[in-house]
C-alpha cells in the first residue's frame, strides 16, 4: 500500500516538475523574445537626449542668441478625459478657442501638440488646471495630457543685428543669417539615454548627460558699434523718410565686419510678424548703381596706369559732355579742374574724360580687381555678385556711364571693401562675420584665417588717393557734413538715380544717396558706408548720408576710445577706458 | 574542537556576507534614486539659470539701457540717449620706451 502511494506521489512530483519544465521552456525559449521585450519596456525608459543649439556672441562675449527651456503641452487623444469646466479654463489660459483645442482630439492619433513652447507662467497654470502639480485622490491628474521640455531660441537684443544673426523656426530649424550659414556647427546630433525604473515608475540615475549642446559662435561684430549704427540709421530714416537704409562698418585691415545694419529690420523673436522686405539683408543681397562712389575705380586706375598726374587739367567749364548721343551733366558748372579736384568736387564730366583716357579695358580690369561683379565671399547666406559688363558688350554710352557709377550694379559690401583697399594700403580683404567657433567646453573648432592678401593697387597710389579723399570732406568738397571733430575723414559721396519701372528710364525723383569713408584717415579704425534709399527733400549723398556717417563715426571713435589727432602731445598712448 | 567552533562562524560569516551584499545592493539602488532626484533638481536649476542669463542679456543690452536712460532723463532733456565720453578728456600716458617698470598710472593721480 505504501509502495503504491509512493509511486503515485513520485509520479505526481515528476509530472509536476515536467509541467514546470514545459512552462519554463515556453517562457524562456519559445516566448523569450516577446517577454524580454516586455520586461525591458517595463524596466527601461528610453528618452531622447535633448539637443540644444550653441550660443552666438559678439566679439566681446555678449549674448546675441541663447536657449531657454520651455515646456510644450501634448495630448494622447485615446486617453483624453477632461470636463467642461477645466476645458474652459485651459482655453482661457492658452488663449485658444475651445473648439480649436477639441479639434486636436483625434482618436486615431496618439500624440498631438496642444500648444508649444509655453511660457513658464502659462505652463504652471496649465499644470494646476490639469492637476499635474498636486496629484491627490480627490483631484487626480487629468488623463491624456503631458508636457515635453523644448528649447526656445531667444534673441535678447531683439532687432539688433537681426540681418546678421538670422533666426530659427518653431522646430529650431535655421531660417536666416548666421543661424543658417553655420547651422552645421550650431546644431549637434542627439541620441538616446536609457533609464532603469521600478514598478512605480521611479527612475534611477543613468549617469549620462541628458542634454547635448552645439558649438558656440563668436562674431566679429561689436554690440556697441552695432547699436550706434542702427540708432543713427533709424534717425536718418525718420529725417529723410527713406524707404530703406543700409550701413556697414568694417575693419579695413582684417575684413572683420564690426557692424552691419539694414532698415527696415525685424524682431528676431517674432519672425512670424516680419514682412519680406524687413527680412532682406540689403547690404549683401540688393544691388544699386553706386554713382560717384564708383569713381574710385577710374581715379586709382588712372594713377596706377600713369594716365594722369594730380595736377592734370580737365576742362569741365561746359558743365556737360556728350558720349554716344547721351549728354552727361555735372550738378554745377565747375570750370577748369585738376585731377584731384575732379574727385573732390565729384565732377561727372571730368570723370568721363578720365575714363576715356583710360579706355574700357582698363576700367573693366580695375573694377574686377576691386572685386566688382563677383561675390566677396562673406559668410552670410544670399550674397549676390552684382554685375559689370565685359568691355565687348559695352554700348556707345557705357564709356560715359560706367566711370560715374552707372550701368554697373554693386552691393554696399563691395563698395566698403573697395574703399578698405585704399585705407589699408592697397589690399583687398575678405569680409567675414564669424571670428571663431568653440565647443561648450571652450575647445576651438574653427577660427577664421585670412587667405593671402591680394594687392589691387600700389601702396603709393593708395596713399595719394587717400589724400584726395580727405579733400572731399574739407572746404570745397562735396561732403563737408561728414567731417568728424578731432580726426580726419577720407571718403566719397554718391548720388545715383533709380530706374523708373514705368518708363524704364532714370527716375527724376527716386535716388540712392550714399557716403563711404574711413577714419582716422591716416590710421583707419574702420571703413563705413551709409546708403539711404529714396530720401525725400534732399538727394545728395553729402547732405543725406554724409551727416549720418559723421554721427556714427563721432560716437564710434568715442566708444573705441580713439584719441583725437588735434591733441597737443603726439607721443601718447591711450590707457583709460 | 576547532572545526566545531569554525562551522557556526563560517555559517554566520556566510549569512552576514549575504545580508551585507543585499544591504549594499539596496544602498546602491537608493543612491541611484537619490542621484536621479539630484539630477532632476540640477536640470530645474539649470533651466532657471538659462532663463536668468537670457533675462540678464536682455536687460543689459545697450538698446535697453539707452531707452531706460532716456525715460529716466525725460525725452526732452536727453533725446540723444547715451552721452559718449568727450574724447578731449580721455586720459593718456606717455609711451613707455625703456625697460623700467610701468608706473605711469600712479604718477597721473598723485597731487603734490
Amino acid at each position: 500500500m505504501n509502495k503504491k502511494r509512493s509511486v503515485i506521489l513520485n509520479t505526481a512530483i515528476i509530472f509536476g516538475f515536467f509541467a514546470i519544465f514545459l512552462r519554463l521552456t515556453d517562457l524562456m525559449i519559445f516566448n523569450h523574445k516577446i517577454l524580454a521585450e516586455k520586461a525591458k519596456l517595463q524596466q527601461i525608459k528610453v528618452e531622447d537626449i535633448q539637443v540644444r543649439r550653441g550660443n552666438i556672441y559678439d566679439r566681446k562675449g555678449r549674448e546675441f542668441a541663447v536657449n531657454v527651456e520651455l515646456e510644450s503641452l501634448y495630448c494622447d487623444s485615446r486617453e483624453v478625459a477632461i470636463d467642461k469646466g477645466r476645458m474652459k479654463k485651459l482655453s482661457a489660459v492658452l488663449g485658444t478657442d475651445e473648439k480649436v483645442i477639441q479639434a486636436k482630439f483625434q482618436p486615431e492619433k496618439r500624440f498631438t501638440w496642444i500648444d508649444r513652447k509655453l511660457s513658464p507662467d502659462t505652463a504652471k497654470k496649465v499644470k494646476t488646471i490639469l492637476c499635474m502639480d498636486r496629484k491627490t485622490r480627490e483631484s487626480p491628474q487629468v488623463k491624456g495630457f503631458g508636457f515635453v521640455p523644448e528649447a526656445r531660441r531667444l534673441y535678447p537684443k531683439g532687432t539688433l543685428a537681426s540681418h546678421i544673426i538670422g533666426t530659427v523656426g518653431l522646430d529650431n530649424q535655421p531660417l536666416e543669417g548666421v543661424e543658417l550659414k553655420y547651422d552645421r556647427y550650431l546644431k549637434i546630433s542627439g541620441g538616446k539615454v536609457y533609464f532603469e525604473r521600478d514598478a512605480s515608475g521611479r527612475m534611477l540615475s543613468s549617469g549620462v548627460a541628458t542634454e547635448a549642446k552645439g558649438n558656440n559662435i563668436r562674431l566679429t561684430i561689436d554690440e556697441g558699434l552695432q547699436y550706434i549704427v542702427e540708432k543713427e540709421l533709424d534717425r536718418a530714416m525718420a529725417k529723410w523718410k527713406t524707404i530703406a537704409a543700409s550701413a556697414i562698418m568694417m575693419d579695413p585691415f582684417t575684413g572683420e565686419i564690426l557692424a552691419m545694419a539694414n532698415r527696415p529690420a525685424y524682431d528676431l523673436n517674432e519672425i512670424g510678424k516680419a514682412r519680406k522686405d524687413e527680412i532682406r539683408d540689403r547690404a549683401i543681397t540688393d544691388v544699386y548703381e553706386p554713382g560717384s562712389t564708383f569713381k574710385i575705380i577710374i581715379g586709382t586706375a588712372a594713377l596706377e596706369e600713369k594716365a594722369v598726374s594730380l595736377d592734370s587739367p580737365f576742362d569741365c567749364s561746359r558743365g556737360s559732355i556728350e558720349v554716344g548721343g547721351k549728354v552727361i551733366h555735372d550738378a554745377h558748372k565747375h570750370g577748369l579742374l585738376t585731377f584731384k579736384e575732379v574727385i573732390q568736387k565729384s565732377s561727372n564730366v571730368g570723370s568721363v574724360m578720365i575714363g576715356m583716357k583710360l579706355g574700357k579695358e582698363n576700367i573693366y580690369k580695375y573694377a574686377k580687381r576691386y572685386g566688382f561683379g563677383a561675390v566677396t565671399g562673406i559668410d552670410l547666406p544670399g550674397e549676390i555678385s552684382g554685375w559689370i559688363k565685359k568691355p565687348e558688350r559695352w554700348s556707345a554710352t557705357s564709356i560715359g556711364a560706367i566711370p560715374i557709377g552707372q550701368e554697373v550694379a554693386v552691393t554696399p559690401l563691395q563698395i566698403v571693401r573697395a574703399y578698405s583697399a585704399i585705407a589699408n594700403g592697397g589690399y583687398l580683404v575678405e569680409p567675414h562675420i564669424v571670428s571663431d567657433i568653440n565647443t561648450p567646453e571652450g575647445q576651438p573648432v574653427f577660427a577664421f584665417k585670412p587667405a593671402a592678401h591680394i594687392r589691387v593697387i600700389s601702396e603709393k597710389t593708395a596713399m595719394v588717393f587717400r589724400d584726395i579723399l580727405k579733400t572731399v570732406v574739407q572746404e570745397g568738397g562735396t561732403a563737408t557734413g561728414a567731417a568728424v571733430d578731432g580726426n580726419q575723414v577720407a571718403g566719397k559721396t554718391g548720388t545715383a538715380q533709380l530706374i523708373d519701372r514705368r518708363t524704364k528710364r532714370y527716375s527724376k525723383d527716386r535716388f540712392v544717396s550714399s557716403f563711404v569713408g574711413f577714419v582716422p584717415a591716416d590710421d583707419p579704425k574702420f571703413t563705413l558706408i551709409v546708403v539711404m534709399y529714396e530720401p525725400k527733400g534732399q538727394i545728395y549723398g553729402g547732405i543725406v548720408a554724409g551727416p549720418v556717417f559723421k554721427s556714427i563715426a563721432d560716437q564710434s571713435l568715442s566708444y573705441l576710445n580713439v584719441p583725437r589727432e588735434d591733441g597737443t602731445e603726439k607721443n601718447l598712448l591711450l590707457v583709460s577706458k | 574542537m576547532l572545526s566545531l567552533f569554525h562551522k557556526p562562524l563560517c555559517i554566520a560569516c556566510l549569512l552576514f556576507g549575504l545580508f551585507g551584499l543585499i544591504w549594499l545592493r539596496s544602498s546602491v539602488v537608493a543612491v541611484a534614486y537619490d542621484l536621479r532626484n539630484i539630477e532632476e533638481k540640477k536640470m530645474e536649476v539649470l533651466k532657471d539659470r538659462k532663463a536668468l542669463l537670457a533675462d540678464r542679456a536682455r536687460i543689459m543690452s545697450l538698446g535697453k539701457i539707452d531707452v531706460s536712460f532716456r525715460d529716466a532723463q525725460g525725452e526732452g532733456k536727453c533725446a540723444a540717449g547715451y552721452i559718449f565720453p568727450d574724447r578731449v578728456r580721455v586720459i593718456h600716458i606717455k609711451r613707455n620706451t625703456g625697460p623700467e617698470p610701468y608706473r605711469a598710472s600712479l604718477e597721473i593721480g598723485s597731487k603734490k
